[in-house]
């Protein structure tokens, strides 16, 4: 599992690349996520990003131990801080909907679409 | 039935596929990383029985949510305790079971998923309590035995695109 940041202006995109996003990795991609997302202070204030959007593409697989770990960051980047998702697979798609965790997230079909909305 | 045998690749898990009678029988320790090795090989599995991609799919997350639940709740912290895995395609249904020596699920039958609020303050938002909620969707029939110091969880799930519960507030068919 690799996680990589690239800033556009306000936005943080960190792009997840693995295969599996599931009880065997969620913990690692928690640690990776807080990783790039220390970059900056993203406390809320003056100096951080207001908005992440994770870019899933690569995901094959995503059980509720990601999805956990996916509502983990998004809180621990902290009010005031949006995170939306990018490229999901049809497989990550359904566990968002399942649960309706789709209510929680804005979902985007490519990074594209997200950095123009 | 053929013979159980290690994988060269990875000797922690037996495995035997039957492509005739379309069964798959896995044995493996109760650990994250083999269950996830695991579901590797049911996907691999399931695509040689020629199951529709969505359907690998959803069986993948349904037997990976109640495999978690075995490493996470029943025989934590053996790592050494084993899971079976039995899984059979019938018709339009694959039936699934999983064994494990582990302690007993509270109540004797599985827990009825509680649906996300998704209302609630972003600082209260669930990090898990997910799973059963998942396996009550995908699933048509969910039955628990305690037998003889084992769990014994069957799981039936729908083939070629049954239906899902269109709306995760109505609980599915286990609901009371």
């Amino acid at each position: 599992m690799q996680l990589d940041r690239q800033n556009f202006d306000d936005t943080a995109v960190v792009r997840c690349t693995a295969d599996r996003l599931d009880a065997a990795s969620s913990v690692k991609f928690k640690g990776l996520f807080r990783g790039v997302a220390d970059g900056a202070d993203n406390t809320g204030t003056d100096t951080g990003p207001k908005r992440f959007v994770l870019e899933m593409s690569t995901v094959q697989f995503m059980d509720s131990s990601g999805l956990g770990a996916v509502v983990s960051v998004y809180k621990s980047l902290g009010e005031g801080v949006v995170l939306d998702l990018a490229g999901l697979t049809p497989p990550v798609e359904r566990v968002f909907r399942l649960t309706k965790m789709d209510s929680i997230f804005k979902i985007f079909a490519s990074v594209d679409d997200a950095l123009v909305s | 039935m053929c013979q159980m045998q290690p994988l060269d690749a990875k000797p922690n898990i037996y495995c035997a596929l039957d492509l005739e009678i379309g069964s798959l029988h896995l044995q493996f320790p109760a650990t994250d990383d083999d269950v996830s090795q695991a579901m590797a090989i049911l996907r691999q599995s399931l695509q040689q029985m020629e199951l529709a991609i969505e359907d690998i799919e959803k069986a993948e997350l349904t037997l990976a949510e109640a495999l978690n639940n075995v490493v996470e709740h029943a025989v934590y912290p053996d790592r050494n305790s084993q899971i079976f895995l039995r899984v059979e395609r019938e018709q339009d249904t694959l039936i699934c079971l999983i064994r494990d020596k582990g302690r007993p699920l509270p109540g004797a039958k599985p827990p009825v998923g509680k649906p996300v609020d998704p209302n609630v303050a972003r600082n209260m938002l669930p990090e898990g309590g997910f799973g059963w909620i998942m396996i009550q969707h995908l699933t048509k029939s969910l039955k628990y035995r305690r037998i003889k110091g084992e769990n014994h969880l069957e799981l039936v799930m729908p083939l070629a695109n049954g239906p899902e519960c269109p709306d995760p507030d109505v609980l599915g068919p286990h609901s009371p």
